[in-house]
This record gives structure tokens, sequence and C-alpha cells, in this order.
């Protein structure tokens, strides 16, 4: 096997290992701070207000500047799709989701995340450029590539499942995650599906 | 904050979770990160694309110690940007040298690589570490997780430098004999 093998296969071992060897001064103990002298809402709350304040003084001195944070959530799609500057097409529902949630992260990557309960099924994500969108960068057993509709896309997942499939094309890269893995062939459809 | 609250703001998902992370756990991570990386510009991405991944994860996961688990999110794409740089560009870093010392265990080949099941030789390590006493794992996993110079390690447990190189080669010899035993082609 490889060395590097090796020091990737380290990342995972036991929690306890790692604390007991974490070197003095990575995590700051807490101490005396001004944030100990107030509580953590008050402190929330005049964060609101300073931010508020910023805000009306930036619009007042710049009204066409937009603030934006990482993430920004969205109510519908089109709402998003203004945000980004460009559309997606993604399916309405995925197996039994009962709600989806839109938001687009640093101005430029839609993400809609299907999910039922608690329980996340499937995230999907757009964005132009050609780089790995997906945020996943978990080691799967099996990684294979598929074309599927002119589409050539990378698949990857445990127990033959999906767990992530990243592709790009027309300028745009696309990615889908789901913790739980979805079937290679409900893959393959939303490859086809997702614009 | 406590972990289990700034978890249950990310099920929430509430976008403070990401600032009380970045407030409580953003040294700790750029750290880790810097140690593989050494470069101020691939560690702030790989700690940004540390707290999208937590982002993205959390739910459906609970972790109950967010120093591991976000540590460990952050080592493994730090060291997937590490392996992504061109071979010009490496050599010299605390990275390489860890690599240049593990090669001493497993050897260079890859051909057997394909078959190779990541989760089970992380269940090997485990058992291995399990057999060593503590001063000796922690200075192992202060090298190879860690990303630790001999200097910091023998700094961070008071001990000498030689005493702590020392370790670290009969720990190596004892892994390379414990994969041999366990079926793994070194």
């Amino acid at each position: 096997m490889k060395p590097e093998t090796l020091i990737e296969a380290m990342t995972d071992i036991k929690d306890s290992y790692i604390e007991d060897a974490m070197p003095k001064g990575y995590i700051k103990k807490p101490g005396f701070s001004f944030a100990s002298l107030f509580s953590q809402r008050m402190l929330a709350a005049m964060a609101v207000l300073i931010f508020a304040v910023f805000l009306g003084i930036r619009q007042f001195r710049k009204p066409d500047v937009a603030i934006v944070t990482p993430f920004v959530s969205f109510e519908t799609v089109e709402e998003a799709e203004k945000a980004a500057g460009f559309m997606i097409d993604t399916p309405e529902t995925f197996r039994n989701s009962t709600e989806t949630a839109v938001s687009v992260y640093n101005g430029n990557m839609i993400e809609i995340k299907y999910s039922a309960g608690d329980a996340g099924l499937l995230s999907i994500r757009k964005a132009a450029g050609n780089e790995d969108i997906s945020g996943d960068y978990n080691r799967y057993d099996n990684e294979e590539t598929i074309t599927v509709s002119d589409i050539t896309a990378t698949i990857k997942g445990d127990e033959g499942l999906v767990n992530c499939a990243v592709w790009n094309t027309d300028g745009y890269s696309y990615s889908l995650t789901s913790a739980s893995g979805i079937t290679v062939e409900e893959a393959e459809e939303l490859i086809t599906l997702i614009h | 904050m406590e972990d289990f609250e700034i978890v249950e703001l990310y099920w929430d998902r509430n976008e403070t979770a990401i600032a009380q992370t970045d407030r409580k756990y953003g040294g700790y991570c750029r750290k880790v990160a810097w140690n593989i990386l050494f470069d101020r510009e691939d560690c702030e991405e790989c700690v940004n694309d540390t707290y999208l991944q937590t982002w993205n994860s959390i739910p459906p996961q609970r972790p109950e110690r967010l120093s591991t688990y976000l540590g460990k999110l952050c080592r493994n794409i730090s060291i997937n940007l590490f392996e992504k740089r061109s071979a010009a560009k490496r050599g010299g870093t605390e990275t390489d040298a860890c690599i240049d010392e593990m090669a001493e265990v497993v050897g260079r080949s890859s051909d057997v690589e394909e078959n190779l099941n990541l989760s089970v030789l992380t269940d090997s390590i485990n058992k291995f570490l399990a057999s060593c006493d503590k001063e000796t794992r922690i200075i192992f996993v202060q090298r190879y997780w860690y990303m630790l110079s001999v200097k910091e390690i023998a700094k961070e447990n008071r001990l000498s430098e030689s005493k702590v190189k020392m370790s670290l080669l009969r720990t190596r010899d004892k892994l390379k004999d414990f994969l041999t035993e366990e079926g793994y082609t070194i």
C-alpha cells in the first residue's frame, strides 16, 4: 500500500486517541472574557442591533450594495435563481420528501435540500465553473465514472449505493449528495433531470 | 457554548452555528490544516470547506465530540488538498516527512490499492494503538495525526528529541510487524 493511504486511514482513529494527543493551546479554554460579563443572548441582541445600524448606514451611503452572508435561505427556487444569477432545474420532490430547503452559498451556488422530518434525503448543488462543489471529501469504497445521456459523472459511495455524484456540463458544476445513499438508478435519473 | 448547543444550532439550521463553531474551534481547525499544508490561503480554504461539510452533514449526524468531528473533517480535506498539489511544489514539510516515515512501514507499492478497504485499515490501526502504552500512543498520534515536528512533540511531552525519535522508530517497526500479521501486503 502507499504510505499516503496509511496517513489517510489515521484520520478516523478513535476520538479518545485524538483528544489525548491534542497539543496544548489548540482549543481556547473558557476564561474571563467580555462575554463572561454578559449573557450570550444579550451579546447576540447587541450584535443584531449593531449589524442593523451598520446595514442602515451602509444602505444610506450605498443603497445599491447588497450584503451577502455565506448562507442565505430563500422561500422559492426562483428567488434563489435571481440571487445566484442562473437557473436550476430539479425535481419537485424526491422519494417521500415533505419539504425542500433552498439556499444560496456565497452568492454563487444554489443548494436545494430534500428532507422528510429530521431525515435529510438529498442535497443538490449547482454553480458556475468546473470544480467539485459537493463539499463531500469522504473516502468511499466505490468510485466510478458513468455516462448518462452524454453526461460524464463520477459517482461514489459505500455498499453499492451512491452517496455523492459530481459532474459538469455547459459551464456549470453539479453535485448531489446523500448521507444515507441513493441507488445508482436514482442517481442516473437525477443526473438527467438536473440542469 | 457547549458542543451539544452548537450541534443543536446545526439541527435547527441556524446560520449562527458556523460562527459559533469558528469561535470555539476555528483556531484548532487552522492549526490542524496548517500542520499539513503550511500555506495560509490553503488553510483558510480547508477550514471554510470544513464548515461547509459540517453544515451539510449535521443533520443527520449528531457528533458527541465536536472537536474531533471537526478535526477529522479538516484533516481529511487538508490531506486531499495536499495530495492535489503538484509534486514539484511538495517536499520539505512535516507532512512529506511523515509520508516518508510511513513508507518505512508499508513501502511505496500501489498494486493492491484498489482492493484496500480504508475503514478496515483504520480498525487495524485502532487495534494497534490500543496495544501501545499511553505515552507511546500520544507521541505517535501527535506525529502522524497532528503532523507535529519531533521538536514540537518533545516540547509538548517534556521529553528529549532523541527519545521522541526512538519512540517513533520503535512504534513504526511494531506497526509494520502488526500489519504484516494482520495480513496486509507490505
